[in-house]
């Protein structure tokens, strides 16, 4: 017994947490900020095409169209977030029905894989006859994007459940709800949180693919504008934009991830938790 | 009474569209609040009969009784407990929450059944409570795993092998725990195992099976007193009742050994 308590004993992890924390970010910080000084160096030496601005001018119009700029960010942010949400719920379903009966779930993927393959470019004008140009037809544009990965994950999630549990289950005379709710679901979160992670900047992806067709307010419009008024440092602002809003979409669903799931697991087996 | 009876039980299993014999014609007693163990080579389908009493499976053919009924109705009565080869513990659930899981799906407690802070004290882990799975050493996620398996208050124990992946002087040190919390449930307990010495230490009945197909080679009674203790392992009489599962096991291996080998033996 005594051995194995001091096997047993959990380490303290919190100390100095910020202290990482700010460790972590220092690196890519320091990185990001070389890049920067040699894109501008080489632009001061004309190095660069006249396509790519320097990033002092990309700054410059930042501070010139700032109030623009979250204008237009609003409604990419809500379409964005609002087909994030649908495309995780559609995916919820379809893996659910799919491992609640095996049978179905050949035709589950094979529906995924078809509305993963259509051209959003193509699909995005028609729908909008069907929809309508409002935020509807963005958010579905929005879900689409977003839905393959989330649906081959949580799939993959639901079958990620250990044999012997199964068999537990089985024993418990556990419903098919009480199989999915304490077994199926719980399993499949870590698989799930992976694909959400993907799922969210594409989700941003195909909000401005949809405002690209059709919008009057949204950073996709507003990147359409500046490239045709050959504005490059604004053009290139809405690129920085749009990868910043896909890089925060991806880091809150890496912070969810932390908050339900924990600290990154540590493999199960014999004795672990110690090294 | 909790009497677990197999009448002429066999299991085919569909490999590569082939029907495969795992078990063949096995008719077993299992007495009532006894303990016995099944030993047997790999093969010899002893998991899977585990596997039918738990109707986990069911058989091919022939009939097995839990208490005069079918396993089925037993297992819908809450009334089979089972502990795994390796612990099965959910890995999000603290060592409560796991130990806890059968009243959540039984929807509480079946008759006055023990509460799980008890039963995480009966198997030696009070103050682990709100640990995680992952925090503990491989005998104390076993610990966990015999007290969610005793959770509904079983009136059968199917033990898969519990404590092969621990080392020998912490699985010794686990049997004796699970006799002692066998007979404070008085449960018709059922140990599959590949250890002789395991077996005959556990058991009232050893039932040494063959494989390919499996099947009954032979019953081996046991009568040491119980309670059982670790001294008794160096007695005349536990040494005999291992020989006796060793020759059951081996059958003429045993008495070829260092005679010139039979002809038809050399071909393999």
């Amino acid at each position: 017994m005594a051995d194995e308590a001091a096997l047993a004993a959990p380490r303290p992890r919190e100390g100095g947490a910020i202290g990482r924390a700010a460790g972590r970010l220092f690196a890519p910080a320091a990185v990001i900020i070389v890049i920067l000084a040699i894109w501008e160096l080489a632009k001061a030496a004309n190095l660069l095409p006249i396509t790519v601005p320097a990033p002092s001018e990309i700054a410059g119009a930042f501070t010139r169209s700032w109030s623009d700029l979250f204008y237009h960010m609003v409604p990419t942010v809500l379409s964005a977030a609002a087909g994030f949400f649908l495309a995780t719920l559609v995916a919820l379903v379809l893996g659910a029905v799919a491992t609640s009966w095996r049978r179905t779930e050949p035709s589950i993927m094979k529906f995924a894989i078809i509305v993963d393959s259509i051209p959003l470019i193509a699909l995005t004008p028609i729908l909008m006859v069907w929809v309508g140009n409002g935020l509807a037809s963005r958010i579905v544009i929005a879900t689409i994007a977003a839905l393959f990965p989330l649906v081959v994950g949580v799939i993959q999630g639901f079958k990620a459940i250990d044999r012997n549990v199964s068999e537990l289950f089985h024993i418990l005379a556990a419903s098919r709800w009480q199989r999915l709710a304490k077994l199926a679901f719980p399993s499949a979160l870590p698989y799930l949180f992976s694909a959400l992670k993907i799922a969210a900047p594409l989700s941003v992806l195909g909000a401005l693919i949809a405002e690209w067709v059709s919008a009057d307010r949204g950073l996709g419009i507003m990147m359409t504008y500046a490239l045709f008024s050959f504005d490059v440092p604004l053009a290139w602002l809405t690129i920085v934009a749009v990868c910043l809003v896909a890089t925060i979409a991806y880091g809150l669903v890496a912070l969810a991830e932390r908050i339900v799931i924990g600290a990154p697991q540590q493999t199960t087996g014999g004795g672990g938790g110690h090294g | 009474m909790t009497e677990i009876i197999l009448d002429h039980v066999s299991k085919d299993f569909e490999i590569d569209r082939r029907s495969v014999r795992a078990i063949d014609d096995v008719s077993l007693t299992f007495p009532s609040g006894s303990f016995s163990a099944l030993i047997g080579p790999s093969g010899c389908g002893k998991s899977t009969l585990l596997r039918l009493v738990a109707d986990i499976l069911g058989p091919t053919s022939g009939a097995i009784t839990i208490g005069g009924k079918p396993p089925g109705e037993a297992r819908l009565r809450h009334d089979i407990g089972f502990v795994f080869q390796d612990a099965s513990l959910l890995p999000w659930r603290t060592v409560l929450d796991n130990v806890s899981l059968p009243l959540e799906i039984a929807g509480g407690p079946i008759g006055d059944g023990p509460r799980p802070e008890n039963l995480i004290r009966l198997v030696g882990l009070s103050g682990f409570e709100n640990a995680k799975p992952a925090q503990l050493s491989g005998g104390m996620q076993q610990r966990v795993s015999i007290a969610r398996a005793l959770t509904l208050r079983p009136k059968v124990l199917l033990l898969d092998e519990p404590f092969g992946a621990l080392d020998e002087i912490t699985r010794q040190r686990m049997n004796l725990e699970l006799l002692r919390i066998w007979q404070e449930t008085g449960t018709t307990a059922i140990l599959v195992t590949h250890t002789i010495g395991e077996a005959v230490f556990m058991a009232d009945q050893v039932h040494v099976l063959a494989a390919h197909p499996g099947r009954l080679v032979t019953t081996i009674e046991v009568d040491l007193p119980r309670p059982r203790h670790l001294a008794m392992l160096q007695t005349a009489e536990f040494n005999r009742l291992e020989n006796a599962v060793r020759a059951a096991l081996f059958g003429d291996e045993l008495a070829d050994d260092g005679a010139a080998a039979r002809p038809e033996r050399a071909h393999g």
